[in-house]
């Protein structure tokens, strides 16, 4: 397989609602690397939940080509696009999207039933994931007796179900506060490393740009790649005071 | 996915309580509902269900076992040489009328049985034996009718036609489709009370001998008695049962609010799936955004009506249980066969089934894109 997990060239996506048009992505270009972590950053509004969704197979593009992990997505319909996303995609959402009621171990196993493990395999399977987001303690625990931050881990382990190659994050830490934000973020970072995984975190939060391999902006529905040297700009217009010491 | 669609099932008692009070009333409906038809039409043929005769002779052209005309005796001895004739004797069903001592009259319905055979005897008779039948003026009604003959009592005398009738005996619900007490007295008592004509009778009630066809044998009857209708017992209560509903049409009536009342069961558990669904359409659209197929999720859905088809129907069942063993009384018998009952559970499957097409058409136009954008 090749290192490419995404490549993409001249996405175009236009919302259309009635006779309102609005245009967000006038052609994107980008290519993440197997195993990169890339941020994508850019103005609220900018389009990058639009191309987040692109990205995860959950939209289509009007234009363009897009290949994931060497398969043509452009071309899947949607019940091939949901299966795409379930054996090859997990997804982080910035309000978690827990299953309320559900245990945490059951939030985990959901992933695990749609991808038709036999129930015990994917029991085991989801207590072994929160273990390693650090959250057994809290595998009989309903979303609601959770902390954010914990639910955050949930769905960290429930996007590592099934063994994804690609995990998409949209906004994760938005929703946490401070310390538990730059925590998950680590959990997700210090995870994607050592099982290889390609991870794509669309964010606002400056204070874990450090986390990043690369950073992506999105501006005027085109991406312009954040060079080391434009990183380290970012780092200091947010006054950051994590360095990428203070994380690995 | 099982615990999924049920913990979503399980967060909303109300409205699966709704469900289930859907199926459950569904399936009570279809059973006491069928259970009352039944017992009623089988109050049409009650005496051809009751008496141990293999074939019915009547006159021409009898529509009812309880509204017969007179046929005269002697037609009788052309059936007992028959080969295959083990017995054949007369047998009165006609109306007679008793003069109450409030100085009311109440009509009553008297059946003659011929005390050498007892063929056509009361049944359930719980007090009095036979005396009716040998004893002159005797007479056996049922316990619920002697309200009407002025609470009458064992020893209390009636006239009927003008005639002397000793109350010997009850029986213990035997109810007529008229509701008109059956009298059961000996054929020559009855031949009084009902004023038939010496040589008359209403019946001849014949019993095969065994291995004998019985529809061959009413055959030969037919020929050798044309003035008469001939007809087998299984012939004669289909008869007698099709005279009521044809004349009544409660077959249509019970029919009708039977399938509005299973509409309305349906629309309970429809709607209830559906309100259920759209309570959770940012579940669905999660689970839709991490790769859930359309076929995953009626999955989902046809889980939970499962549920709810299978508790309903034991909750059901256990209330239908209730009704025939308590509410069933001889005036309005509950008689469940078992194509009743199990065509029911059938019933209120298919209900569920047609009911989660509902929640279904919705969900699956869920786009997961919301998901990310909400
Ligand atoms: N379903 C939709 N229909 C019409 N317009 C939409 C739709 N979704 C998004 N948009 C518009 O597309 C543009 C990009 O939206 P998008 O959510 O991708 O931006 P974003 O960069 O993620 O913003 P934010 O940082 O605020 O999350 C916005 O102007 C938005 O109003
Ligand atoms: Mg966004």
């Amino acid at each position: 397989m090749s290192q490419q997990i995404i490549l993409s060239s001249g996405i175009e996506k236009t919302y259309r609602s009635g006779s309102i048009k609005t245009s967000v992505l006038h052609g994107i270009d980008m290519e993440v690397l197997r195993g990169e972590c890339v941020f994508l950053v850019g103005p609220s509004g900018s389009g990058k939940t639009t191309l987040l969704s692109i990205l995860g197979c959950i939209l289509s593009p009007d234009r363009g080509l897009l290949r994931i992990l060497d398969h043509d997505v452009s071309t899947l319909n949607t019940k091939e696009k949901a299966r795409f996303r379930r054996e090859n995609i997990g997804f982080v959402f910035q309000r978690f999207h827990l299953f309320n009621g559900l245990r945490a171990w059951e939030n985990v196993k959901v992933a695990l039933d749609l991808l038709g493990y036999p129930s015990r395999t994917a029991q085991a399977e989801s207590r072994r994931l929160l273990d390693l987001v650090g959250l057994s303690d809290r595998a009989e625990h309903r979303s609601s007796q959770l902390s954010m931050g914990q639910r955050q881990r949930v769905a960290l382990a429930r996007a590592l179900a099934g063994d994804p190659e690609l995990i998409l994050a949209d906004e994760p830490t938005a929703s946490l506060d401070a310390e538990s934000g730059l925590s998950a973020m680590k959990t997700l970072n210090r995870l994607a490393k050592s099982l290889g995984k390609t991870v794509v975190v669309v964010t606002h939060d400056s204070r874990i740009f450090s986390l990043a391999d690369r950073i992506l902006h999105l501006v005027d529905g085109r991406i312009n790649e954040s060079t080391a040297e434009q990183r380290a700009l970012a780092l200091n217009r947010a006054g950051q005071t994590v360095s990428a010491n203070d994380v690995r | 996915m099982l615990t999924f669609a049920l913990k979503i099932l399980l967060s909303n008692r109300g409205k699966l309580i709704t469900a289930l009070t859907g199926v459950i009333f569904s399936l009570v409906l279809v059973n006491v509902q069928g259970g009352l038809y039944m017992g009623l039409i089988h109050k049409a043929s009650l005496l051809v269900d009751h008496t141990d005769a293999d074939i019915w002779v009547g006159k021409r052209l009898v529509e009812n076992v309880d509204l017969a005309s007179d046929i005269p005796i002697e037609w009788l001895n052309r059936l007992r040489g028959l080969q295959g004739v083990v017995l054949a004797d007369p047998y009165i069903v006609q109306p007679g009328i008793a003069s109450l001592p409030d100085g009311g009259f109440e009509t009553l319905w008297i059946i003659g049985i011929d005390p050498s055979s007892k063929i056509g005897a009361a049944w359930n008779v719980d007090e009095g034996g036979e005396t009716y039948v040998y004893r002159p003026d005797s007479i056996t009604i049922d316990r619920l009718d002697a309200r009407k003959l002025g609470y009458a009592q064992i020893g209390d005398v009636v006239e009927i036609s003008g005639h002397r009738a000793k109350i010997t005996g009850f029986t213990d619900g035997v109810i007529g489709f008229m509701t008109t007490p059956y009298v059961f007295t000996s054929i020559d008592s009855a031949r009084q009370y009902a004023r038939i004509r010496e040589g008359y009778c209403s019946y001849f009630l014949v019993q095969a001998a065994d291995g004998v066809n019985v529809d061959q044998l009413s055959e030969e009857i037919r020929h050798l008695v044309p003035g008469a209708s001939v007809y087998t017992a299984d012939e004669f209560r289909q008869i007698s049962q099709d005279y009521w509903m044809n004349r009544t049409g409660i077959g249509i009536s019970f029919g009708l609010a039977t399938v509005l009342g299973l509409l309305v069961g349906l629309l309970m558990v429809a709607q209830s799936l559906y309100a259920l669904a759209l309570d959770h359409v940012a579940d669905f659209a999660t689970l839709k955004a991490i790769g859930a197929e359309n076929g995953q999720i009626l999955q989902v859905v046809l889980v939970q009506a499962a549920f709810i088809a299978v508790i309903g129907t034991l909750i059901g069942m256990g209330i239908v249980w209730v009704a025939e063993t308590y509410c069933s009384t001889p005036l309005a018998p509950i008689e469940i066969p078992p194509v009743l009952r199990i065509g029911g559970i059938g019933l209120v499957a298919a209900i569920c089934l047609v009911a989660s097409v509902l929640p279904f058409q919705r969900l699956r136009r869920i786009d997961p894109a919301i998901v990310l954008q909400g």
